[in-house]
């Protein structure tokens, strides 16, 4: 609609540019004559501009040609002496020079970038945008990975402490220390920890049963799982917080002492890590979560680089 | 030159022929060296600008893709004029040159009167005034159509715009001309005084 608007205002304004220009020209067509001729009757005094236009453009007509002064032809020294002087920053900074196209590219970019990290800055401070927890979340695969080693080295912890014949409680305080810090990144407080070494050092009173039953069990639980807690739930179920962890644990427990199954274990866990992490969705939703410091810091990079960029290509251009 | 031959030559200039790209440059050095020296108002800027057009023109001729070759070889002159001009705007310098004979200052004029040659003089010098106060844009469309007589579908296509953009900013060129030449109406024609 005003595009519509506008266009018909430029054809408008151009249509009256070439009647005016034609008519200047003396070789208006009859309904460029119309035109213009209305147009005086609106307004008295053009008849007596365009008539002064007339003999200014007949004035300019008879302005003497200009000969050049001398030849301009080239050879091949010129063009050799154009090609040493031409760098190959010169070639970039000649697609941004002043009359291209591309030439405010790198201040617009600034701009934009700036405006976002000011967005963004505006937005944090308000609460109209959070830091996602998968700051802690880097990426849904980093924390995978981590979780899987983890428990992996719990799982050495196991077999390993298992094939003493006891399972000491420092063993335990060790997966209550790296399970959360892995799984629920800094966001873990520290009662969450506690209770999570509790059900564990509750299991290990237990020994003979777990030497029985559940290591094979654990060594299935902690390979499976991190997959499928990344594929199924994605990064921010996987990277919930202590609440999962604690489920988790309490499953073990479970199986420590009943010998349930994996299977049924994992299933278990999965559901109170959905459980947690919607809650903690719910928690999240009154702002947008993302990783607001990951993203200012890049938009001010991308700030200062563009603005170095732009300096220097009109510096380098200006010499 | 017919236009089969000035195809000819640019065929040959790609393929590394400096003869052949130098007959070019004698058909159109005098319409470009004026044009530049009209925009950029420094004979030695001048010569400097309209020797760079040619050699730039010869390195990129690759990439000419038909069209009026005048135009063409226009359009890389207004961009290095507009280019020095902006860098000398930038520095605060003046390139204007305010007496020297470089708008052949004289309007021709058929008449023997010693008077209304000085007249006309004065007039040349209203007129290359006047132009100074125009922006590149109105005065590189007023330049090409209304002192160098070209048509608009070469000047739009030398400037890189639009025929319709081309009689707008000759419009208004027009305009600001008259209004600037009008201020001092002794030195005009019967005719263009209001």
């Amino acid at each position: 609609m005003v595009r519509k608007v506008i266009n018909r205002l430029i054809g408008r304004r151009y249509s009256i540019d070439e009647a005016i220009n034609a008519y200047v020209e003396e070789n208006a067509s009859q309904d460029e004559l119309n035109t213009v001729r209305q147009m005086m009757q609106n307004d008295p005094v053009l008849e007596k501009n365009l008539s002064t236009q007339q003999a200014l453009r007949d004035v300019l007509g008879r302005v003497d040609r200009i000969e050049s002064p001398r030849s301009f032809a080239i050879t091949p020294e010129m063009v050799a002496a154009a090609k040493r002087a031409e760098s190959g920053m010169t070639r970039v900074t000649e697609l941004f020079a002043p009359q291209r196209k591309l030439a405010l590219a790198p201040a617009i970019i600034a701009g934009i970038a700036a405006l976002s990290v000011a967005l963004l800055t505006i937005g944090d401070v308000s609460g109209l945008v959070e830091q996602s927890r998968a700051d802690s979340d880097e990426s849904a695969t980093t924390s995978s990975f981590a979780t899987e080693a983890t428990v992996a080295d719990t799982k050495l912890l196991f077999n390993a402490e298992m094939a003493d014949g006891a399972i000491e409680d420092e063993a335990f305080v060790d997966v209550a220390e790296s399970v959360p810090v892995t799984e629920s990144g800094r966001d873990v407080p520290p009662t969450a920890t506690a209770e999570l070494a509790e059900p564990l050092t509750k299991a290990s009173s237990d020994t003979s049963e777990i030497q029985s039953e559940p290591a094979p069990k654990m060594e299935i639980g902690a390979e499976s799982e991190p997959p499928a807690l990344a594929v199924g739930e994605g990064a921010p179920q996987l990277q919930s917080d202590a609440d999962d962890s604690m489920t988790i644990t309490m499953e073990l427990e479970e199986v420590g002492s009943d010998g349930a199954s994996a299977d049924a274990v994992i299933a278990e866990s999965m559901d109170g890590a959905e459980v947690a992490a919607d809650s903690h969705k719910q928690s999240s939703d009154d702002g947008i979560a993302i990783p607001v410091r990951e993203l200012q810091l890049a938009l001010a990079a991308l700030t200062v680089l563009s603005v170095i960029a732009w300096t220097g290509i009109r510096r380098i251009h200006s010499r | 030159m017919t236009s089969f031959d000035e195809q000819r030559l640019i065929q040959l200039s790609r393929d590394g022929d400096y003869d052949a790209f130098n007959r070019l440059v004698v058909e159109y050095q005098d319409a470009i060296f004026a044009v530049v020296l009209r925009t950029v108002r420094n004979r030695a800027t001048a010569e400097d600008i309209t020797q760079d057009t040619f050699i730039s023109a010869f390195r990129k001729i690759s990439s000419y893709r038909g069209g009026i070759f005048r135009a063409w070889l226009f359009r890389i002159a207004k961009n290095a004029s507009l280019d020095y001009l902006r860098k000398v705007a930038r520095r605060g310098e003046s390139s204007i040159e305010k007496d020297i004979v470089y708008f052949s200052e004289i309007v021709e004029d058929d008449s023997q009167d010693p008077l209304a040659d000085a007249l006309n003089s004065e007039l040349a010098r209203l007129i290359v005034h006047c132009l100074d106060g125009l922006s590149e844009d109105h005065r590189f469309a007023m330049v090409m159509i209304d002192i160098e007589g070209y048509q608009y579908d070469e000047a739009a296509e030398s400037i890189g715009v639009s025929i319709g953009t081309v009689k707008s900013r000759l419009n208004r060129a027009r305009a600001r001309m008259r209004d600037c030449v009008q201020q001092q109406p002794e030195l005009l024609p019967a005719s263009m005084r209001l």
